[in-house]
């Protein structure tokens, strides 16, 4: 039996460079480090793409590890969720005390506690201008609002289980502000669930990875406006942070339009990666293939699907044809093979 | 004093110029078929002549301006012959400079050419000898001549009467033209030597990987055996979503029929070539440094199976294709009830989420069933109606947060459903209180106290923390209540008559948690 690779790049020969993919403009972002590997991939594969496809994209990545900088394309758009030294974020400002009230009582050798997903939340609220100031000049690029653009498409790709999942509230946030200018987008949530075979630890760090998970996943539950037990709290769909220097920034829902929940198949970064980049890419890709057929599906679901029981959905049909590469040289193979034994 | 001597049979630039052909591409006797007249050698020789001659047309014209300035019948200053003197020099050294460049370029295509032609005789024409011998002709014109000496008359050799000025501005001239004639020789016959290195490497390299060739693809052969087993066409990915419906001897009865109808145009040929000189990555195909016969093999095989490829249509011919013979249907639906068994395994565990409305599954895909309406009629046969993933109505009742989970080929035991994570999320809280008779109040104590790590972005008044609380509170209640799942009871308590009064919610005094 022979094993293939999947690196899209090199598996996808048949790519047609004239074959119109996307038609809905698209901005991916990646939040945290996996996400941003996963949308890195994505980029790479779209370098491929004819020229009229790749003006329809633009990609985004975050993330609170500065060496991620290192790890994308030099020309992409990187916003480094960092913070400004622990000392200097012991002021009395709304946007950090509001959030963190405990901060008057850390000390410098607990700075860890801030940590995962406070941390990144934390300085998703320092850099809220540089997001907007991101979301705002991408949008404008593949989008040309004297173009007569307006709609596009946003796919947020996180890692629930990460500590940079932290910021996807600010990042809604944003996104909610940036929706209520000229411009309308339907927001993708894309979120890889933790598995506990590629913890590094899976005796501590996957049930932490599990506790972020729920937590964000409570979030974006509430900010749909569900309603839970007496609904004292629940039921709204709109939500309020306080971002630096002092702005309030009121976020009107609906935040999102569907999320999907992704899962490696298997234990492993590569496939991890390889995988969620490929259902990435067929949906990013609306007018060729599966992404063509899902949101077709979409769009007929989100129009019939009045009550729970009518909800119908198409499911995400990876058309896979990587396998054939293997089939087809092996056919070339015996083309060659047939030449030189009958020539010969 | 410059000496002033006619010589015969000089060759003569601007004479050349006139006979010699101007091709658009002056190594294009290297591809012309063996069927070409006798007088292949010499054409290919004007050709290679040819080109240079066009590169120096302009030199040509520049000097001929030169000599034009110094009239016979017109006064000439020691300024003027000076000048002459340096423009001459000067383009005589930008001819000399364009040769090579000419013959470093003419040296370059050779190569590409030859590499070319060696896969592309090596796919198509293997049995025939290279095409070269008749190249080997042209080694009888590789000439190398002693550059002649172009006089640098003064002024006074110039000064002198119209009709003596003549004679030696013409002879001036004809130095001149004669030098660039044999410049051209000469590089041309540099060409021509490295010409015939690269078809001595060629000839030798092309009976070596013949034979081999020949060897590997018998009976007993490498590659003969690569084809032949049906284990070679037996592929798997790392992925396990993905089924592959070719296979064995299946994949290879299927090969024979795409080949059976495979036609390689000149085109087609030539992009092969091309790809596989790209991916070489300046490695030869002959030489004594070639590459590797088996790799040479592998990156032939790979270009080639693009065009096979490109031959049959995956949308819509590649299923009809592959449903042929009178269990053909049976045998895919059987692949497919395989892969869509697997995936049910795993959607009834994740319906245990869908109790909690979290997520679904996603189908299974199968290599070459890209035909939606066969993908949705058998999920229809096997699964009965496809519920999706609805998760939570919103007030609208508009679905707004649909969730689909990809989930096929996962392991079982990987699963983390709804109930792991809140488990691991009550864990995270009240692992330091394992054992304590806390009330309700006191847990909820705790969580307010923890909970700004975890939702550290929204204010403890104006954000959706209560709501998430309230949210968990219900969570938590559900699961207390469900008669299977004791982790939590045994591990934390059980609530209590007084667990059921409302609680304040952390943050916010006027809030109360839901019971």
């Amino acid at each position: 039996m022979v094993t293939l690779s999947t690196d899209l790049g090199m598996i996808r020969l048949n790519a047609n460079k004239n074959v119109q993919r996307v038609v809905s403009p698209s901005m991916v972002i990646g939040l945290g480090s996996t996400s941003c590997q996963i949308v890195r991939k994505l980029e790479a594969t779209s370098e491929n793409w004819g020229f009229e496809d790749r003006k329809n994209l633009a990609f985004l990545y975050m993330d609170t590890r500065e060496a991620t900088r290192g790890e994308i394309s030099r020309a992409a758009r990187f916003i480094p969720l960092v913070l400004p030294h622990f000392s200097n974020l012991r002021d009395m400002r709304p946007w950090i005390t509001e959030c963190v009230p405990e901060l008057k009582y850390l000390s410098l050798s607990r700075e860890g506690a801030l940590g995962t997903l406070a941390n990144a939340g934390v300085a998703g609220r320092f850099n809220y201008s540089d997001v907007r100031g991101h979301l705002d000049s991408t949008i404008e690029q593949i989008c040309p609002y004297y173009e007569g653009i307006t709609y596009l498409r946003i796919h947020v790709v996180a890692f629930l289980g990460g500590g940079t999942v932290g910021a996807l509230p600010v990042l809604m946030a944003a996104l909610s502000e940036v929706r209520g200018t000229a411009y309308n987008f339907s927001v993708v949530l894309h979120l890889l669930l933790p598995q506990r075979g590629m913890s590094r630890d899976p005796e501590t760090t996957y049930p932490l990875q599990l506790r972020n998970a729920y937590a964000i996943l409570q979030f974006l539950r509430s900010i749909t406006g569900v309603q839970a037990g007496r609904a004292e709290h629940t039921g709204s769909d709109t939500f309020t942070i306080t971002v630096y220097p002092d702005k309030r920034i009121e976020a009107i829902g609906p935040h999102f339009d569907v999320t999907l929940l992704h899962r490696s198949p298997k234990d492993s970064l590569p496939v991890q990666r390889n995988h969620i980049a490929r259902v990435l890419e067929d949906l990013v890709a609306d007018a060729w293939g599966t992404g063509q057929d899902w949101w077709a599906r979409f769009h007929e679901t989100m129009r019939e699907a009045n009550n729970q029981e009518d909800a119908r959905f198409g499911s995400i049909s990876s058309r896979e044809i990587g396998l054939l590469n293997g089939f087809f040289n092996q056919t070339a193979k015996q083309y060659l093979q047939n030449q030189w034994r009958s020539r010969l | 004093m410059a000496r002033f001597k006619i010589r015969r049979n000089r060759p003569s630039f601007s004479e050349m110029s006139n006979v010699l052909p101007t091709p658009v591409d002056p190594l294009s006797f290297i591809q012309a078929t063996r069927q070409g007249n006798s007088g292949g050698a010499r054409e290919a020789y004007n050709q290679l002549l040819g080109s240079f001659h066009e590169v120096l047309a302009d030199v040509e014209r520049a000097i001929i301006s030169i000599f034009e300035r110094l009239r016979p019948d017109g006064n000439i200053s020691d300024r003027m012959a000076m000048e002459a003197n340096s423009d001459v020099r000067t383009e005589l050294a930008r001819a000399s400079t364009l040769a090579d460049v000419k013959r470093n370029e003419l040296i370059a295509g050779i190569s590409a050419k030859l590499q070319a032609m060696f896969l592309q005789n090596l796919i198509m024409a293997p049995e025939q000898d290279p095409p070269l011998r008749r190249l080997a002709q042209l080694a009888d014109r590789v000439v190398q001549r002693d550059m002649p000496v172009v006089s640098e008359p003064t002024h006074s050799e110039l000064d002198v009467s119209p009709n003596e000025r003549r004679k030696r501005l013409m002879k001036w001239q004809l130095e001149a033209d004669e030098w660039l004639e044999t410049l051209c020789l000469n590089r041309t016959g540099e060409v021509i030597a490295h010409l015939l290195e690269e078809v001595g490497d060629y000839s030798s390299s092309w009976t070596d990987t013949v034979n081999q060739l020949r060897r590997e693809s018998v009976g007993g052969g490498r590659l003969f055996r690569e084809v032949t087993d049906p284990e070679y066409w037996t592929f798997d990915n790392e992925d396990p979503t993905v089924k592959n419906l070719v296979t064995g001897v299946q994949a290879q009865d299927i090969a024979s029929r795409i080949l059976n109808r495979f036609q390689l145009s000149n085109m087609e040929l030539m992009d092969i070539c091309q790809t596989v000189h790209q991916s070489l990555g300046g490695k030869p195909v002959y030489g004594s440094d070639r590459v590797d016969i088996q790799e040479l093999e592998n990156l032939m095989a790979e270009a080639l199976a693009i065009k096979i490829r490109e031959t049959v249509a995956i949308e819509d011919g590649f299923l009809s294709l592959i449903s042929t013979g009178n269990r053909s249907g049976e045998e895919l639906g059987e692949l497919l009830v395989e892969m869509r068994m697997g995936a049910a395994a795993m959607e009834e565990k994740m319906w245990r989420v869908g109790e909690y409305r979290l997520g679904h599954v996603d189908s299974a895909a199968g290599v070459g069933i890209t035909s939606s309406a066969l993908h949705d009629s058998v999920l229809r046969g096997l699964g009965g109606g496809r519920k999706f993933a609805a998760v939570e109505g919103h007030p609208s009742n508009n679905h707004r947060f649909e969730v689909q989970m990809s989930t096929v080929g996962a392991s079982l035991s990987d699963l983390a459903i709804f109930r792991d994570m809140v488990n691991a999320w009550y864990s995270w809280h009240f692992e330091e209180r394992r054992g304590e008779n806390g009330n309700r109040g006191a847990r909820m104590e705790a969580i307010r106290k923890e909970s700004w790590k975890l939702y550290p972005d929204i204010g403890q008044n104006s954000g959706v923390r209560p709501a998430v609380i309230e949210l968990i509170d219900d969570d938590l209640r559900q699961i207390w209540n469900t008669s299977g799942d004791v982790a939590l009871r045994l591990a934390y308590g059980h609530l209590d008559e007084a667990d059921a009064e409302p609680v304040p919610a952390p943050g916010n005094g006027r809030a109360r948690l839901a019971n």
